[in-house]
């Protein structure tokens, strides 16, 4: 969805600007703040973007499995902080997720489970909570029985939210300078951290990552 | 510091049924697509989305490289680097980046929080395509280098120069008169607008455990997701640079290196024929986002971009290390 009245930026000589040049409001509107709100659209970030490669023929996946391997919830990769692009009522702007992953053994079931959390240490209680995954607010599931590495359907689509508890947690605050060898100031922000998590039918059987895709996107 | 020039840390709105034909447009519109300006300006991209490099440490050093282009305004960057131990109990490596060091413990389980270091450090203000780099120094045990990723610290204000183009909001409060005066009024926001950009600077990055290749193949199992940004009102495509940080084994042998995209594009051929590691670039028009679909995805489905790569002569190989997409010129 686009803010901006034609979903892109419009070119226009920088002469409109100059003295004695008339601003109509038609080019306020369709050059200028189409412009602004287009570019501000664009400005969001690809968050987590990574898929194991193939290192070698044999015997060396770079796939990411818990450890140890668990029949219950156990994190298998973190990521982030990552700092959120938040629109002006204070939200983030939309997530768009995916998970690619493969079970170690064929027919066993192995689940995974993406959650955005103001900590890494917290998420357990939105893969617990049985109404989350009706809303997918803040979780994102998707599961397979096969040994073929493939981005999986996830449960909630492909879009997601980031729960307001992860918004009023998240805020923080960190150093910075006005400018280069300026004087000290701050900069707060709203930041989050991608945990995915995994589970298996078997304690033996590997859950295995094989890639993750969180990239922000202006939404609704 | 002047609050005139600050940078809002959420992107301020402002209602577009405030302006039209036969309606002077308000001076509050122009204080709020003021601010826009700087926060657009002053917030700063993502360089290198977060990624497993899984490389494994028992000495020495391991510096991580990527190709990017910064959006120009950062002054300090972000870097998060996840450790962990090969074994158990725990090991321990220092972690430096932009003139910032940072030792940590990292435990075995993956069920542990631990083991991140966030470092931050210095940054120039460019836009051109440069390394960055980050190092990882093993002290003691087995270290597993997770995940990492490198953002720009948003600044706090922008300065009144021609480089940040700040916009001043004190000028744009009502009654105050329009003026032409640089940085100032309403022309300081068609300066700054015509200098900005909407940049997703950091698409993909990689870096990793040597690959090695000598028949044709791709890098990536099925190809790594990318949304490149959408520009001009008719685009569909976005041309982006990618780059491998690559070499040959030995002297007679050469390889080369393309990228594919998911529909089965291709970009050209980029050859290899150095036996020291280099960033070797190309470009490709890439799917961009489509602004008319619920999540923003073209209507065929996510792009994709994989690494092709084969030897063309010699009987060495192909080795690579590192690779990235990079949104660069707007």
């Amino acid at each position: 969805m686009s803010t901006s009245p034609r979903e892109g930026r419009v070119l226009f000589p920088a002469s409109i600007f100059t003295e004695y040049e008339p601003l109509s409001a038609h080019r306020v509107r369709n050059l200028v703040a189409n412009n602004a709100l287009h570019f501000a659209d664009q400005k969001c970030n690809t968050l987590v973007n990574w898929v194991a490669p193939r290192v070698a023929a044999t015997g060396n996946k770079r796939v990411r499995s818990p450890n140890p391997i668990s029949t219950s919830w156990a994190r298998a990769a973190i990521f982030g902080p990552h700092r959120l692009t938040l629109r002006a009522d204070g939200a983030p702007y939309t997530l768009r997720i995916a998970l690619a992953g493969a079970t170690a053994t064929g027919g066993t079931s192995v689940e995974f489970g993406l959650v955005l959390v103001p900590d890494p240490a917290l998420g357990a209680e939105l893969l617990e909570d049985a109404a989350s995954r009706i809303s997918g607010f803040g979780a994102t599931f998707a599961a397979t029985t096969s040994t073929t590495p493939n981005w999986l359907a996830v449960a909630q689509g492909a879009s997601s939210f980031v729960p307001s508890n992860t918004l009023a947690r998240g805020r923080s605050v960190r150093s910075t300078l006005v400018d280069t060898g300026g004087a000290p100031a701050l900069v707060e922000l709203v930041e989050a951290w991608t945990v995915v998590w995994a589970k298996s039918a078997s304690a033996v059987v590997a859950p295995e990552v094989w890639g993750v895709h969180v990239s922000e996107y202006v939404g609704l | 510091m002047s609050y005139a020039t600050r940078v809002p840390n959420r992107r301020p709105e402002f209602s577009l049924e405030d302006v039209k034909i036969g309606l002077d447009p308000r001076a509050r519109l122009w204080t709020e697509l003021g601010a826009l300006c700087n926060w657009i300006r002053g917030t700063g991209s993502v360089l290198v989305p977060a990624h497993c490099p899984v490389i494994t440490k028992t000495s020495g050093t391991e510096t991580l490289q990527y190709r990017v282009a910064p959006s120009g305004r950062a002054i300090a960057r972000v870097w998060i680097v996840k450790l962990r131990a090969g074994a158990v109990p725990s090991a321990r490596a220092t972690v430096s980046a932009d003139g910032t060091s940072v030792a940590v413990v990292a435990s075995a389980y993956t069920t542990e929080a631990d083991g991140i270091a966030v470092v931050v450090g210095t940054a120039s203000k460019t836009s051109s395509a440069t390394t960055i780099s980050c190092t990882v120094t093993w002290t003691s045990g087995t270290v597993i280098i997770d995940s990492l990723e490198c953002w720009e610290l948003p600044r706090a204000a922008l300065t009144k120069d021609a480089t940040d183009l700040a916009v001043d909001l004190g000028s744009l409060e009502p009654d105050r008169p329009i003026i032409d005066r640089d940085y100032e009024s309403v022309d300081a926001i068609g300066v700054a607008l015509a200098a900005s950009d909407g940049r997703r600077c950091g698409l993909m990055a990689w870096w990793g455990p040597t690959a090695t290749f000598t028949t044709a193949a791709t890098l990536f199992e099925g190809g790594v997701r990318i949304v490149p940004p959408k520009i001009g009102v008719s685009d569909t495509t976005r041309t982006c640079t990618w780059n491998a940080y690559a070499r040959v084994t030995s002297g007679t042998t050469t390889g080369r290196v393309r990228v594919v995209d998911a529909l089965g594009g291709t970009s050209a051929w980029v050859n290899i024929t150095s036996t020291s590691f280099s960033f070797l670039e190309g470009t490709h028009a890439f799917r961009c986002e489509d602004l008319s679909t619920a999540d923003g995805l073209p209507g065929t489905g996510w792009e994709t971009v994989n690494f092709e790569f084969e030897r063309t002569a010699g009987t060495g190989s192909i080795e690579v290390t590192g690779c990235g997409v990079y949104d660069g010129a707007w």
